[in-house]
């Protein structure tokens, strides 16, 4: 009966490649002491296995490279006309529902390292604690787009508590 | 600003009076000059001149606590007689300093209450923002017929909340005669339920209520009815079948036999705590619940309760925002449940501690008018769910009609969640790693923060994402202005 309801797959945004980016660079940041910091045990102490510990790092960041990779993909959002959807997750996948009329605020922020590489996160609040709806990354122009337009639809559609 | 009310402040240096009866019933901008010693010429009024007296208590209580427990050895009496003799004093002072720079004024659309000695304070209520105004009486300000106006209000006003007995320091204003405090009540709460005619001149919904009275019956005038009442046996009888008592027994039990028949003393000094847990888990809330009355005035539900402290609340059915009903396995033989309650605002959140189901029920038809929890047929989930919860896989399951979404869950203590279309603020489905191999799924209904979180439980995946989407649409008509539930 529901099948109707459900959005066109074409009408899901995905997330700019900054995210993607963003988030290799800081695992680069990561990866690179951490390899380094193996390599000087490796070079300090003797004895067969030691090698074998500057592999953990690089195959922990492959992984994660990947992770990534899969993370970004399949984090999404749609605007309905009413609601906005947000699908998220690979280990745990959820999927939220936001009503216009229900939300109180809608944060944008970007830290530093998120202003160099281009892009802002939206978080929307609800009256209730656990309605965790997050869109990560956004190109600053695009957030501000949502951000006002779901303010402006919030506004037309508020429904008090 | 400061100078000018000053100025017209009559009575500033009254001394402190005792208890008078309330005075007369009058308007706070009424133009014809009050006889009330608490009005001044602009309209604002003072707190009760007991204020002090109960406030600088405190003071002088909390320090002879912090006296006593640390130099408990040291102190002689002569200590502690020059330290109140300079204590006193002070609090007294500080006690008439709070009164003196505290007034509150009822203006056309809110209530504008200064504070603060030192840093001034001016906070203005939005009677259309209020989300409740409770009357509250500690034992105290009971003994002198003083009462709390708690007003609630919603959402960020929760973090004020440090105050010493829960409320907030600067929304409350205490302490008011039991009189004026229900008059005032009366009057936030016509101004507050329909904000079009919001005027403090608005009549009063509880009609002149002489002071006299006796503080539970003065605001009855207007026609209410009684919906439950909890009969004090049934409710002794439901602590005695919950499973604190008999955990604290069994652990008194564990820790003193052993200490005693080996002669020590320690093991009987260690079961002191579990004395005072059982004496919160049982004795208190037979005096926060007894007598409980439930019955509807203009303004919505009424809760009276309360052995020594009263407190009184009213709940209006739009602030409802879900209802949670709890059988616990002892209970079940009789067909008593709990109802509980997420309320905007920081209200009470037990409607009734303990009742038979069909009052529950009734009380649920009162908040949901036209909502039939009973006729929503409830389906379990698919029988592979049995893997994540095989001991109360029978239990879980949920359904939904036009107007609320019902889920059933628990074991021992059997819940059953009622959540209307229109109050829900966002839907999560969520997959576990586990959950996502036997393609079930999770749907969460978020509210307002409250004891129901409602979930519909381990779902097939598909319809599971079929529900999102329906719930969605439901809720989507739920939030229309001309829909019941809105």
């Amino acid at each position: 009966m529901a099948e109707a309801l459900i959005p066109d797959p074409a009408s899901w945004q995905v997330l700019p490649p900054q995210l993607r980016r963003m988030r290799r660079t800081l695992l680069l940041g990561v990866t690179v002491p951490a390899v380094m910091l193996t390599l000087l045990i490796t070079v300090t102490v003797d004895g067969w296995p030691w090698p074998l510990l500057t592999g953990v790092p690089i195959a922990v960041a492959g992984w994660a490279w990947f992770a990534i990779e899969r993370v970004w993909r399949a984090w999404r959002y749609a605007e309905r006309e009413d609601d906005l959807l947000i699908s998220r997750g690979i280990l745990i996948q959820r999927l939220v529902v936001v009503p216009y009329g229900r939300m109180q605020l809608v944060d944008v922020s970007a830290g530093p390292l998120a202003r160099r590489f281009g892009i802002a996160k939206v978080q929307l609040h609800t009256a209730a604690a656990t309605s965790d709806a997050v869109i990560p990354g956004l190109r600053p122009a695009e957030a501000a787009r949502l951000r006002d337009a779901l303010t402006e639809r919030g506004e037309a559609r508020s429904a008090g508590l | 600003m400061t100078t000018s009310w000053e100025a017209t402040e009559p009575t500033v240096a009254d001394p402190p009076k005792p208890p008078e009866p309330p005075d007369p019933p009058q308007r706070s901008e009424s133009p014809d000059p009050p006889e009330s010693s608490e009005s001044g010429d602009d309209g604002y009024r003072r707190l009760h001149p007991l204020t002090p007296f109960l406030r600088g208590w405190v003071i002088v209580a909390a320090f002879a606590a912090t006296i006593g427990r640390t130099f408990a050895e040291e102190v002689t009496a002569r200590a502690i007689g020059l330290t109140m003799l300079f204590l006193v004093p002070a609090a007294g002072i500080y006690g008439y300093c709070v009164w003196r720079f505290t007034r509150y004024r009822l203006d056309g659309d809110g209530l504008r209450l200064d504070t603060g000695l030192l840093v001034r304070r001016t906070r203005y209520v939005r009677l259309d923002r209020l989300q409740a105004v409770d009357l509250v009486q500690p034992l105290l300000a009971r003994l002198v017929g003083l009462a709390v106006v708690r007003l609630d209000l919603a959402g960020h006003e929760r973090r004020d909340r440090a105050d010493s007995d829960g409320g907030s320091a600067t929304s409350d204003l205490r302490y008011l005669s039991l009189g004026h405090a229900q008059r005032l009540r009366g009057q936030l709460l016509t101004g507050s339920a329909r904000p079009a005619a919001a005027s403090p001149t608005a009549p009063d919904p509880f009609g002149p209520s002489d002071g006299s009275d006796p503080p539970d019956r003065s605001d009855r005038s207007d026609g209410s009815a009684t919906l439950a009442e909890v009969p004090p046996t049934r409710l002794a009888a439901a602590i005695a079948l919950s499973p604190a008592p008999w955990v604290a027994v069994f652990g008194v039990a564990a820790i003193a036999v052993p200490s005693l028949l080996t002669g020590t003393r320690t093991g009987v000094l260690g079961a002191i705590p579990i004395l005072g847990w059982l004496w919160h888990r049982t004795v208190r809330v037979f005096a926060v619940g007894y007598p409980y009355t439930v019955s509807t005035s203009a303004d919505g539900l009424r809760l009276d309760s309360g052995l020594i402290e009263r407190a009184h609340a009213t709940v209006p059915p739009g602030r409802v925002q879900a209802l949670r009903i709890t059988a616990p396995l002892l209970w079940r033989p009789f067909g008593w449940v709990t109802l509980r309650m997420n309320v905007a605002g920081s209200g009470p959140t037990v409607l009734l501690p303990v009742a038979r189901h069909d009052e529950a029920m009734a009380l649920v038809g009162a908040l949901l008018p036209g909502v039939d929890v009973a006729a929503v047929a409830l389906t379990r989930g698919p029988r592979r769910a049995l893997l994540l919860a095989p001991a109360h896989w029978w239990v879980l399951a949920c359904g939904a009609d036009d107007r609320i979404f019902v889920a059933r869950h628990g074991l021992l203590r059997r819940h059953t969640d009622i959540i209307t279309h229109g109050k829900v603020q966002s839907i999560r489905l969520i997959a576990n790693p586990l959950a996502r191999l036997l393609r079930l799924a999770d749907v969460h209904f978020d509210t307002i923060d409250g004891p129901v979180r409602v979930r519909s439980g381990h779902r097939d995946r598909q319809a599971a994402t079929a529900l999102v989407y329906a719930q969605a649409e439901l809720s989507r008509l739920g939030r229309r202005p001309d829909h019941p539930d809105h």
